[in-house]
């Protein structure tokens, strides 16, 4: 928790209260131009899904990594296969959410969202 | 609508447009400059958009798709998809025997007499056609028939893997075929030329839907502005409206507190640009809920409102206790959804207690051992809810429920013997059933003389009118794959 803690301080100390960026990603010393390659701060964009994978690889091998979940695994989805972009439920800087629960208890089978 | 001072002028002439080829018309755009151009646009890309652009990609026409939402196919990826079909090989395998006018009786039945007659017959005279052209694109059914509430035989076919299936199965066709599709790329205006016609439409592409807005139609801004140019035909396939609160609460104020299971974007964007080019609204008060619950169930255990209280006879249809549902949640100024409870007796009269057990293991239905358990968990008053269940006994041995239920019924289910079971009743709105006017080749019409505005079709849930008070179970998909169907035929006759 302290762990925890310090490293939300840090994060806040180091970005200003805007723009946190999550403690796993704290954790492996991401910066914002990691992600964000415009030049000028000012110009930072909204990310696409291929700037995630880039790291995560692609989205069929996130996919299997969560296929002990049979037919409820969120990547690879009876509605919408491996189609999704990660920012439909992930977020960097601010909470994400979890669109599964918008009509199913995930409690039962998901962990909290990352 | 894009104002007169940008309208576009047409040479006489050449309104007969060739598929796939440029004509004068596409070189016109003094006023609009047209980033993309197809023989036909089609705005959504649930299930009445991809039957309507598959079967024209099929006689080669040139199709572009576009879907505001990541997410391809709306509420249609989320749909079980189940299908009601007249004559299909499997009710004909099954040897049984139905009719045009069997299913309309059961239609007209459900829609008590607001249900278009000529749509009816659309969906029952069309839907076995629709269902093997589904199957042609490689859409697959199981090889069982349905016999679903409120239709008098066996004559749903049930889709494999549901919508999310079958949307994927015809993306993969559309594609293959030469289709195109774009999504987070989200239409916001129709365009018309001088004489009214509609000519292409207004759009934005990276657009990125944001539900945290009240209403994304008017707050969201993201996007870069684009103009798409139809050659023969914009199709609007874009769905209901039921996660809307703003809308669907001005028109029909009873909808304001209901739940909905539907895909984050149904909201009324596009039908007010329908609107605007003047489409007829019709029958936009009205609702169709899903429950969570088989209702018949419901006889057997009691609801209460947040203060531990019953409020109704829990014998009903679901239609009829969310509107009582909803009414009292107005009446006590609440937003807390009542709860259904069953003790052990009740919960085991259920007539499909697999389905049941089924609840419990999605974290849907919860099993308590005592009553304090259960009045926790809920948040209500244990001293109260103990009185309610208490009375409703007392009930029972008088033979007089207080809420007039009929206790004939109820199958010796009792309110004292634990463990009991409890989960939230909600009513979900899942499907609206208003929408624009259109006619049988789904063409819009125009409210002020009733004729079809030209280039502009409207298909599948998007519509009004059509299935009229309530929709049969399992009659949306033959709706959307017959529209889809007659819209794109309509299209073709004008090549
Ligand atoms: C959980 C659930 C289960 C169901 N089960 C059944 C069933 O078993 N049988 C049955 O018959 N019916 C069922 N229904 C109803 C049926 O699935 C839907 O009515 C049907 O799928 C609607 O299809 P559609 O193509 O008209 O619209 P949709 O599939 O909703 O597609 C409309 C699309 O248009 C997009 N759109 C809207 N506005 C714009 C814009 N301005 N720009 C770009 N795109 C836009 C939306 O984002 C959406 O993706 C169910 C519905 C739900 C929610």
């Amino acid at each position: 928790m302290q762990k925890l803690l310090m490293i939300l301080i840090l994060s806040i100390f180091a970005l200003g209260n805007e723009f946190v960026i999550k403690p796993h990603h704290i954790e492996v010393k991401l910066k914002c131009t990691d992600c964000h390659k415009e030049a000028n701060e000012k110009d930072y964009k909204a990310l696409d899904s291929n700037s995630c994978l880039s790291c995560h690889g692609s989205k069929e091998k996130l996919a299997k990594r969560l296929d002990f979940l049979k037919g409820k695994n969120p990547h690879n989805s009876i509605h919408d296969n491996a189609n999704l972009n990660c920012y439909t439920c992930h977020n960097e800087h601010k909470p994400s959410f979890n669109m599964c629960n918008t009509c199913h208890n995930t409690k039962t089978w998901m962990r909290e969202i990352k | 609508m894009l104002n007169r001072r940008n309208f576009i002028k047409t040479i006489v002439g050449t309104s007969v447009a060739v598929p796939g080829i440029l004509n004068a018309n596409d070189n016109l755009g003094k006023d609009i400059k047209f980033d993309e151009i197809a023989d036909v646009i089609i705005i959504g890309s649930g299930v009445s958009a991809h039957i309507c652009a598959a079967y024209l990609v099929k006689n080669k026409i040139d199709v572009l798709m576009i879907e505001k939402m990541d997410r391809i196919g709306g509420n249609s990826a989320l749909s079980q998809q189940d299908f009601a079909v007249l004559n299909s090989d499997l009710q004909i395998k099954a040897g049984i025997k139905d009719s045009e006018e069997l299913f309309l009786n059961d239609l007209n039945k459900a829609g008590a007499g607001y249900n278009h007659l000529e749509h009816s017959l659309r969906i029952i005279r069309n839907s076995n056609e629709a269902y093997e052209f589904a199957k042609s694109c490689g859409v697959k059914y199981a090889d069982k028939l349905k016999f679903l509430g409120g239709h008098s035989v066996a004559r749903s076919v049930e889709t494999i893997g549901g919508g999310g299936a079958c949307i994927s199965t015809l993306n993969e066709f559309f594609i293959k075929h030469n289709g195109k599709i774009k999504n987070e790329t989200k239409c916001d205006e129709i365009i018309q030329d001088e004489s009214g016609k509609i000519i292409g439409v207004s759009v934005r592409e990276n657009y990125r839907f944001n539900r945290n807005l009240a209403n994304d139609d008017r707050e969201n801004l993201s996007g870069d502005k684009k103009h798409y140019k139809a050659r023969l035909a914009v199709v609007f396939a874009t769905g209901g409206f039921s996660r809307d609160i703003e809308f669907r609460s001005i028109v029909n104020p009873r909808l304001r507190l209901a739940k909905s299971p539907s895909s984050l974007g149904q909201t009324a964007g596009a039908l007010k640009q329908m609107l605007k080019v003047g489409a007829i609204p019709t029958q936009l008060a009205l609702s169709r809920f899903s429950f969570g619950i088989p209702t018949e169930d419901l006889i057997y255990g009691i609801m209460v409102d947040c203060n531990a209280k019953r409020f109704l006879n829990e014998d009903g249809d679901r239609q009829g206790l969310s509107n009582k549902i909803l009414a009292h949640m107005e009446k006590i100024n609440t937003t807390i959804y009542p709860i259904i409870i069953f003790d052990s007796t009740g919960f085991a009269n259920s007539h499909d207690p697999n389905r049941m057990q089924s609840f419990i293991t999605a974290g849907k239905m919860k099993k308590f051992d005592s009553l304090s358990d259960l009045a926790n968990n809920f948040k209500l008053n244990e001293n109260d809810l103990s009185k309610t269940m208490q009375d409703y006994e007392t009930g029972i041995s008088n033979n007089k429920d207080e809420f007039k239920k009929d206790l004939s019924k109820i199958k010796n289910s009792s309110m004292s013997k634990a463990p009991f079971y409890a989960m939230t009743a909600a009513p979900g709105l899942s499907y609206t059933p208003g929408g624009v006017y259109a006619d049988i080749n789904m063409r819009v019409l125009n409210i002020s003389n009733y004729e079809p505005i030209k280039g502009l079709y409207a298909i599948g849930e998007a519509t009004g009118g059509v299935h009229g008070q309530s929709r049969l179970t399992s009659c949306s998909i033959p709706d959307c794959m017959t529209s889809g169907i007659a819209c794109a035929k309509d299209i073709l006759k004008g090549v």
